[in-house]
């Protein structure tokens, strides 16, 4: 994978997950300190070393709120800022990065590899003091960090855009997230198929299928919600709003598979997302895969063509329902 | 706090370097604030033009710097009447 698109994604992943903790206390500018959480929700070798230093999501929450507060403080304003809430970064708009972020993500580009690893080379490095002041609240310090990057082994590559394998007849994509949450939590929400809507943003709502009876029932109707968390209108084609979901497998706390397919259209293709799970320091190692059933004929040499562009979107779905489930937790 | 205690305490310049960020957690809370505020004008049904001369800036800037970030779910008319 070229450094380019090892960036673009680094900044894809951390953009999201910045902006959406600086939408928790109202924020639309994601700072330093947003960079930081992000990076402590990595599922590349900066968030496994940040976790092993004992940066949790939870503690590096804690420890941005205290700074905030007590810088106030300083000033002589006691006011504390409005309680952190819940993210609503997908129900608003307008988010950008402060220029200092930016550059941090500027440097990562230019004197490493562009990989979540060299943002918090540079971002250990920041010359504000904010950090250094976030590490000492956590316990921790710069050169801590940096050792834990040295020992943890970086054969956790960035697993986008998504692999494409040589099986026949099927496209495959594939990555990887981590969820601030254990494992039996994290499958509890997985294997109920009514909590659906809560992680998969292309589930509005789910109900049995007519051939269910209720119990012990693996064939579920899923429809696409009509409007976007925003307000904005769903433009999905009405054959493609209702889908029928099949669990194929289902493994405690180990492996779940939803077979997904276009009860309205005849010759569609049909996809499976499944999810392996793994328990990880401070939270859950998920990797999510998803097959399509690829059609022949003409078809075959054109998507070809666009392969590229489809598994751009594979990756695009997958990062999302990645970040839907992580969300979950946040 | 005493407003005096408050005016000697925000103008402690003991520490230059903590004062200085403690001025960025400041502009945070203060953007933040704001974006509530000018969120609820909207909702009251208030113009741009309205909000600008409340905040004393231009319509101008107050929309540049407002007009994406405002919840997207509030009806906004798209000019001053």
């Amino acid at each position: 994978m070229t450094s380019f698109t090892t960036a673009a994604a680094t900044m894809q992943i951390l953009s999201l997950a910045a902006m959406e903790e600086a939408s928790r206390t109202g924020s639309r500018d994601a700072d330093l300190e947003h960079l930081f959480l992000a990076l402590a929700l990595s599922d590349q070798a900066a968030g496994t070393a940040l976790r092993a230093a004992g940066v949790t999501l939870a503690r590096a929450r804690e420890a941005v709120q205290a700074m905030h507060s007590e810088q106030l403080n300083s000033i002589g304003i006691s006011l504390s800022a409005p309680q952190p809430g819940r993210i609503v970064f997908h129900e608003t708009r307008g988010y950008e990065w402060t220029p200092r972020a930016l550059d941090v993500f500027k440097r990562a580009g230019d004197q490493g590899s562009g990989d979540a690893a060299a943002v918090l080379r540079e971002l250990l490095v920041e010359p504000g003091g904010l950090i250094e002041d976030l590490l000492e609240r956590l316990d921790t310090s710069a050169a801590d960090i940096t050792s834990a990057l040295t020992t943890v082994t970086t054969s956790s590559t960035v697993t986008t855009p998504a692999r494409s394998t040589a099986a026949s007849g099927s496209i495959n994509g594939s990555t990887e997230t981590f969820v601030p949450a254990e494992v039996d939590v994290v499958w509890a929400l997985l294997s109920d198929p009514t909590r659906m809507p809560e992680w998969n943003p292309s589930v509005g709502s789910v109900e049995f299928a007519e051939n269910g009876d209720g119990q012990g029932a693996t064939t579920w109707l899923a429809v696409v919600p009509a409007v976007h968390p925003d307000g904005k209108p769903a433009r999905v084609k009405e054959k493609f709003r209702r889908r029928q979901m099949e669990l194929t497998e289902s493994v405690p706390l180990e492996r779940i598979a939803w077979r997904t397919s276009y009860p309205a259209i005849k010759r569609g293709n049909t996809n499976v997302l499944a999810i392996d799970l793994a328990p990880a320091p401070g939270g859950t190692r998920l990797q999510l895969t998803v097959s399509w059933t690829r059609r022949g004929g003409w078809r075959r040499l054109f998507s070809w063509v666009l392969r590229p562009l489809q598994r751009f979107l594979m990756w695009l779905g997958l990062f999302q329902i990645g970040a839907g489930i992580s969300r979950a937790f946040r | 706090m005493e407003p005096n205690a408050l005016a000697a305490s925000a103008a402690n310049t003991d520490d230059p370097r903590v004062g200085l960020r403690a001025i960025v957690s400041l502009r945070a809370l203060a953007d933040a604030l704001e974006l509530t505020q000018v969120e609820a004008a909207l909702r009251a049904g208030m113009s741009w033009l309205e909000i600008a001369d409340a905040l004393g800036v231009t319509r101008q800037a107050v929309h540049k710097k407002y007009a994406k970030r405002v919840d997207p779910t509030i009806p906004i008319p798209r000019r001053t009447q």
